[in-house]
């Protein structure tokens, strides 16, 4: 522990700390940001020791506007360019989308055309996949960029149904760690595919890719990262009825089934 | 004679159950505060029933619960708003609304500080986060006043929308030089499951605001709802000392004005 070096005659640092090193904690808060822990860096941000409520450092006010200022909000998701030539288009192996395609192809082999919903799918990666890997189905997704859902449903147009069909399914890949609102998944599946026998879902395992070096140059898109038991929990919270299973790696892939 | 018990307490199943709890009052307490705009409230008691509850959870909870979120008014489906894009479109009645009961009384306090700035020499730029059809600049547009104005909202073709409608001497990116930046978040809060969010968005652009607008219900507008059958849009009500501390809390340095009426409005200005 570091005396801290201050006036302790100065009335304004009456209850001040004596160990607390506001350099320390901003360090910490950028540590936290580039382990992709955002929404901890921001509540460590929010309370600091009493004292620094009061006089909140000018280099905390920095960090916080910077941070902000490198916030992917949901308004920069609105509004995300993604070109009509990058709709379906995937780049190399994606394990959890193979659980999908070998999924929906094992349902094939028995006839039935599974109805894929997903929810935030990105450049419509998986329905591309689906399609190149001779997968039988139909698809719809919702994104909230509706100019971009407008293209991948003309784009998607072979595939691309509301009807529920004989067998649903509901995906929500790497959706998880970029909302405050978590339920936002389990509300999509109620609205889109409320009867969906299988529910996929991913997230990073813990950090992706080790974090980031430099994240004041970066968007920030991830607000906390889970752990396979963190993860797990979220699943079990809104289909305690399904029986889940991890497939793990980088990226953790759960597959719920009724 | 004993009172007659709600269950059987020698089946093992209800071991720990507890025996003057009403089921039926519990969930007519949860519909209530769906019915008064308490969303989050509703939620939260669905969520924290009685231990064995929790663990024995009432079939009629899990309906309320998912009914609840099928309801709610999802991100979704607030960018891909057909109604507030042709809204948007309709000019005369964003600014009937503007100058009427609807935006009463945010629109006559907004009105005013702008009508002072021009006074003095000033046109503002104000920053409209959750713009909605844009009664507000198209409102300000119509009485004659000077600003510039850049409307955030997740909905872009009200955006693209508005952009036209506003025009281009008024829509700009960022203030001019020497420019008042305001920002204004009006009939928003009240709609987010996390509040913080909007701070996020009022600071991302980077900017230091002269003046702030906030409004939002005062408790549960109109009375509530009859019937929570239908689209819920607003997740909380707000007392004055929760919207005051809570702009205070994310915004200090700002001396607080804050005018009460069916709907709350807070005018902060740089200290």
């Amino acid at each position: 522990m570091i005396l801290q070096e201050f006036d302790r005659q100065d009335r304004i640092n009456v209850g001040r700390p004596n160990y607390f090193s506001v350099d320390d904690w901003l360090n910490l808060v950028s540590q936290y940001i580039s382990a992709d822990e955002v929404e901890k860096a921001l509540w460590l941000l929010d309370n600091p020791p009493s004292w620094f409520t009061d006089h909140y450092p000018v280099r905390a006010k920095e960090l916080r506007d910077r941070l902000f200022k490198q916030f992917f909000t949901t308004v920069d998701y609105a509004k995300d360019p993604v070109s009509t030539a990058q709709i379906g288009a995937c780049d190399g192996d994606v394990p959890r989308g193979q659980i999908v395609v070998d999924y929906c192809k094992a349902l094939n082999d028995q006839n039935i055309i599974p109805h894929v919903v997903e929810c935030a799918p990105g450049n419509y990666w998986l329905a591309g996949l689906l399609e190149r890997s001779g997968v039988k189905f139909t698809y719809y997704a919702e994104t909230i960029d509706q100019d971009l859902q407008r293209r991948a449903q003309e784009k998607l147009s072979d595939f691309w149904s509301k009807e529920p069909g004989q067998h649903s399914i509901f995906v929500a890949f790497e959706f998880i760690e970029h909302i405050s609102d978590t339920f936002q998944i389990y509300q999509s599946f109620l609205k889109n595919c409320p009867n969906a026998r299988a529910v996929f879902l991913s997230t990073p395992r813990h950090c992706w890719g080790g974090g980031m070096a430099n994240w004041s140059e970066n968007a920030l898109g991830h607000l906390r990262t889970y752990s396979p038991r963190q993860f797990h929990q979220f699943a079990i919270k809104y289909w305690p009825e399904f029986r889940w299973t991890l497939h793990d790696g980088h990226v953790m892939c759960l597959v719920g089934e009724k | 004679m004993l009172p007659q018990l709600p269950f059987d307490m020698n089946d093992p199943r209800n071991m720990g159950r507890p025996i003057h709890w009403d089921e039926n009052l519990h969930a007519r307490a949860i519909i209530q505060m769906i019915q008064a705009d308490e969303i989050q409230e509703a939620l939260r008691m669905l969520e924290n029933p009685p231990a064995w509850y929790r663990e024995n959870y009432p079939a009629e909870f899990t309906a309320i619960k998912n009914k609840l979120y099928q309801r709610l008014y999802s991100q979704i489906e607030y960018a891909s708003d057909q109604e507030e894009v042709d809204m948007a479109q309709r000019h005369d009645v964003a600014v009937s609304q503007w100058n009427g009961e609807y935006c009463f009384p945010r629109a006559q306090i907004i009105t005013d500080a702008v009508k002072k700035a021009n006074d003095n020499g000033m046109a503002p730029f104000i920053v409209d986060l959750g713009c909605s059809h844009g009664n507000l600049p198209l409102g300000l547009k119509a009485a004659g006043l000077r600003f510039n104005y850049l409307g955030l909202a997740m909905n872009q073709k009200v955006i693209e929308s508005l952009r036209t409608a506003v025009g281009n001497d008024i829509w700009s990116d960022w203030p001019s030089e020497g420019q008042e930046a305001w920002l204004v978040c009006t009939e928003v809060l009240e709609h987010c499951m996390d509040p913080h969010s909007l701070v996020i968005d009022a600071y991302k652009p980077g900017l230091h605001y002269a003046q702030m607008f906030w409004s939002v219900p005062y408790g549960c507008l109109g009375g509530g709802l009859e019937n929570w059958d239908r689209r819920l849009g607003h997740v909380r009500g707000w007392t004055r000392k929760e919207f005051s501390e809570f702009v205070d809390k994310h915004f200090p340095g700002y001396q607080q004005t804050l005018y009460m009426a069916h709907s709350m409005v807070l005018h902060g200005v740089k200290i």
